[in-house]
């Protein structure tokens, strides 16, 4: 529990004082409770979802069901990718070529 | 060598000490700190923190992006084992894995004096062939990486991707190969250990080498060889009898040789990638030398390291991840050393059959080179040949223990009697033996059991008797087995259930007009696969087999399996949590039937008994090819990589006029 909790407040912040997290479990009426105190936290979920949670309970449930404030789906990867290999081959290719045609030249 | 290791493991020890992910001990309790705390925490940390947990499995997680590689991407707890899963997006690990092994082809002999100007037209020609494939396996490739997209478009960089990290390829190894090429096949026992597929891709590193060596064989000697233009004939008829569906192959632990589409796009592309490789194989066999030394040492080294590697594989968990990885596996390796359904070798080998055979093949080279004076004893062999013989052991093959112990044993006698016996009649009395031992064996089944035995299990395996059970199915059956009334239960009760290839083997096996002494086929068929337990094997295959006319003769294409998959509706007759099982042919005969029909198979068959008739240098050798031919019969290593390149090495062997041993 103790690394579930600073991973929470990693994501959400320090817990206000008195507020204790409790797994509120698979109750249908459970409603979490506004804090006009706790400035709005998007949170992401793997598949790149979207959630603005509006207090540090809620924001705790979240976090432990997988939920993060890093989102890593805006990463374009393709993209960083496709301009690291095309340098790469970039300077492969220049060597590949002025090697061929120094050894080529004469025969 | 370092700058390898750099590149292979950077990403997976990468990582920010200073951040706020720190590594946890895995338990209940951290579950959903690593599903929150995803692409943070590298496998490295993970592991020094788990060292002593043995209830943790990494597997590799394709379907995350080029962000989280190296690092874990979620954790399940699945019954008692903590499934840890670490992202490696293939269009990094393609581009990784093609550095990591084209510099291994870089470790590989050179030779100064002889020197081959490789041609700059595969620069283009296989990145676009290769690209190409993306489109055709859509369905394959939408699986297995988030990045990819079929569209045509200029943001579409998973395309460029792919399209560059070939052409890197091939510039590797154009350069590499120029001074190389002439030691090259006598590294292929190394294609046992470095299996060479591509995570997350149906394309494997022999076969993106071999099509690189076709394309300069046709633009060396131009396309007009006997073998190319057939080749162009037989492909006519494969995309004219094509059969466009919508079925998929998820390819399984077939990946990087298989059609995984049946489309017409997906045939085109195998056909040229099977021309190609075919092409390739006759250009490294030209341009290369067999040295029986470096062979010989290299098979030694490979068996062992096989061995050894799925040993740790087997007892620690972060070598089993880095053995897929690493070595290229098609699936992950097996995670305990004892032989389960007969699948010990699982990841080194697709099939432990085929890892036997090429255990059994080194044991029997190494045997013949010896009595042959081609090599001397070292006493760093016999461990090596121990753990060889214990690989052979654990692979359950008992076709290949059995041959391989006939052939030494007729060795031996031949070498130490000194009997001045031909190679003609060494390759008879091992026939004659092997009739024998199966007469022996056959005597205790009655002869009606073993001539239809085969079209029995087809039978049962079939859809015949729709509206009944499987076990009325089965009584009906056998009753019409028993009364010996085929023509009522094919012609009369199941006049179109059965597959084509059962209907056409029962007027085979029943003709109209009987030929006194003229061995009936489809009894030798069926006799023989009792004798090796192939019945049940070889049954669904009949059962699920339906080709047209042309497909008899000319086949589906190269490893295109739909058909035979998904075509005719079975019944198969097995228990339930079976019924989802991949069922391949289990013999290389059916394999290429499937592929190239009957056509194939005569042309095929002719080539080889014309080279095993033909006066050799390497008279010897056709032992080896004998020995791998007739276990080719009952596996399917046609459909892996390298027991297709061990094949090849065997023909060579045969084929090659001069081979060193120095």
């Amino acid at each position: 529990m103790e690394e579930n909790l600073t991973l929470i407040e990693n994501n959400c912040g320090i817990a206000p004082e008195g507020i204790v997290y409790v797994d509120p479990g698979n109750d249908p009426n459970f409603v979490f409770t506004n804090d006009p105190n706790f400035e709005t936290v998007a949170l992401y979920d793997i598949e790149g979802n979207i959630i603005n949670v509006n207090s540090w309970f809620e924001c705790a449930h979240y976090v432990s069901g997988g939920w993060s404030s890093t989102q890593l789906t805006n990463f374009q990867g393709d993209r960083f990718l496709f301009f690291s290999i095309f340098s790469f081959v970039i300077v492969v290719s220049l060597f590949y070529f002025s090697n061929f045609k120094q050894k080529y030249a004469n025969k | 060598m370092f700058v390898l290791l750099f590149i292979l493991f950077f990403p997976f020890v990468n990582h920010d000490s200073e951040d706020i992910f720190s590594s946890l001990p895995i338990d209940d309790t951290s579950v959903g700190y690593y599903q929150s705390s995803t692409c943070n925490i590298s496998i490295y940390e993970v592991y020094i923190e788990n060292q002593n947990n043995q209830n943790i499995q990494y597997r590799p997680h394709n379907y995350a992006g080029a962000e989280c590689y190296g690092k874990v991407t979620g954790v399940d707890k699945v019954n008692d084992i903590f499934k840890v899963s670490i992202g490696v997006n293939p269009s990094l690990s393609f581009f990784i894995q093609i550095i990591l092994w084209c510099g291994l082809l870089f470790l590989t002999k050179k030779t100064e004096n002889n020197t081959i100007k490789f041609s700059n037209l595969s620069l283009v020609l296989l990145p676009s062939i290769f690209t190409f494939q993306h489109f055709s396996e859509e369905k394959f490739y939408l699986s297995q990486n988030k990045y990819f997209s079929p569209e045509l478009s200029m943001s579409n960089y998973y395309l460029f991707i792919i399209f560059l990290t070939v052409y890197m390829f091939c510039i590797f190894t154009n350069m590499i190969l120029e001074k190389r090429i002439y030691q090259l096949i006598n590294y292929i026992p190394f294609a046992f250990l470095l299996v060479g597929t591509f995570n997350g891709f149906n394309l494997n590193f022999y076969v993106l080498l071999f099509t690189l060596l076709g394309v300069n064989n046709l633009s060396k000697r131009g396309f007009n060889s006997w073998f190319n233009k057939s080749y162009m004939l037989f492909s006519i008829f494969w995309l004219f009898s094509h059969k466009d569906s919508n079925t998929y192959f998820d390819t399984d632990k077939l990946r990087g040789l298989i059609n995984s589409s049946n489309t017409l796009s997906s045939q085109i592309y195998w056909i040229l990638i099977a021309g190609l490789v075919i092409n390739g194989f006759y250009f490294l066999y030209l341009e290369s030398e067999i040295n029986i030394k470096l062979l010989l040492r290299n098979f030694l080294i490979t068996g062992t390291f096989v061995s050894f590697f799925g040993f740790l594989g087997s007892i620690s968990n972060l070598f089993n991840f880095f053995n897929f990885y690493v070595f290229g596996q098609n699936k992950l390796g097996m995670r305990t050393f004892s032989s389960i359904a007969g699948n010990t070798w699982r990841g080194f080998s697709a099939s432990a059959e085929s890892l036997g055979e090429f255990y059994g093949f080194i044991i029997l080279f190494y045997v013949l080179c010896f009595f042959l004076n081609m090599t001397r004893i070292k006493y760093w062999d016999f461990p090596m040949l121990a753990v060889i013989a214990y690989g052979l052991f654990r692979s359950n093959n008992f076709a290949v223990i059995f041959s391989i112990s006939l052939f030494v044993i007729l060795i031996i006698l031949q070498k130490r009697l000194n009997l001045k016996v031909s190679m003609r009649v060494l390759i008879a009395s091992i026939l004659t033996s092997t009739v024998l031992l199966a007469t022996f064996i056959g005597s205790k089944y009655e002869y009606e059991n073993l001539s239809s035995g085969l079209l029995y299990e087809a039978s049962l395996h079939s859809n015949f008797y729709k509206d009944k059970s499987n076990y009325s199915k089965t009584i009906l059956v056998t009753k019409f087995f028993e009364d010996g009334d085929l023509g009522t239960l094919f012609n009369i009760e199941n006049p179109e259930n059965g597959s084509s290839l059962l209907r056409n083997l029962v007027k085979i096996y029943t003709p109209q007009i009987d030929i006194p002494l003229f061995p009936n086929i489809v009894t030798i068929a069926s006799t023989a696969s009792i004798l090796i337990n192939r019945t049940e094997m070889w049954g669904i295959f009949i059962a699920k087999y339906s080709p047209s006319l042309v497909e008899t003769f000319f086949g589906n294409g190269p490893y295109q399996l739909s058909n035979y998959l998904y075509f005719q509706e079975v019944r198969l007759d097995l228990p339930e949590e079976k019924l989802t099982s991949l069922f391949l042919p289990h013999s290389s005969l059916a394999d290429l039937f499937i592929f190239t029909g009957l056509i194939g198979i005569f042309t095929f068959s002719y080539m080889t008994i014309r080279l095993i008739k033909k006066k050799s240098s390497n008279e010897a050798f056709k032992l080896l090819l004998i020995f791998l031919l007739i276990n080719f019969l009952k596996s399917d290593s046609l459909l892996y990589v390298n027991s297709v390149m061990l094949l090849f090495l065997a023909f060579s062997l045969v084929a090659k006029d001069r081979v060193f041993n120095e």
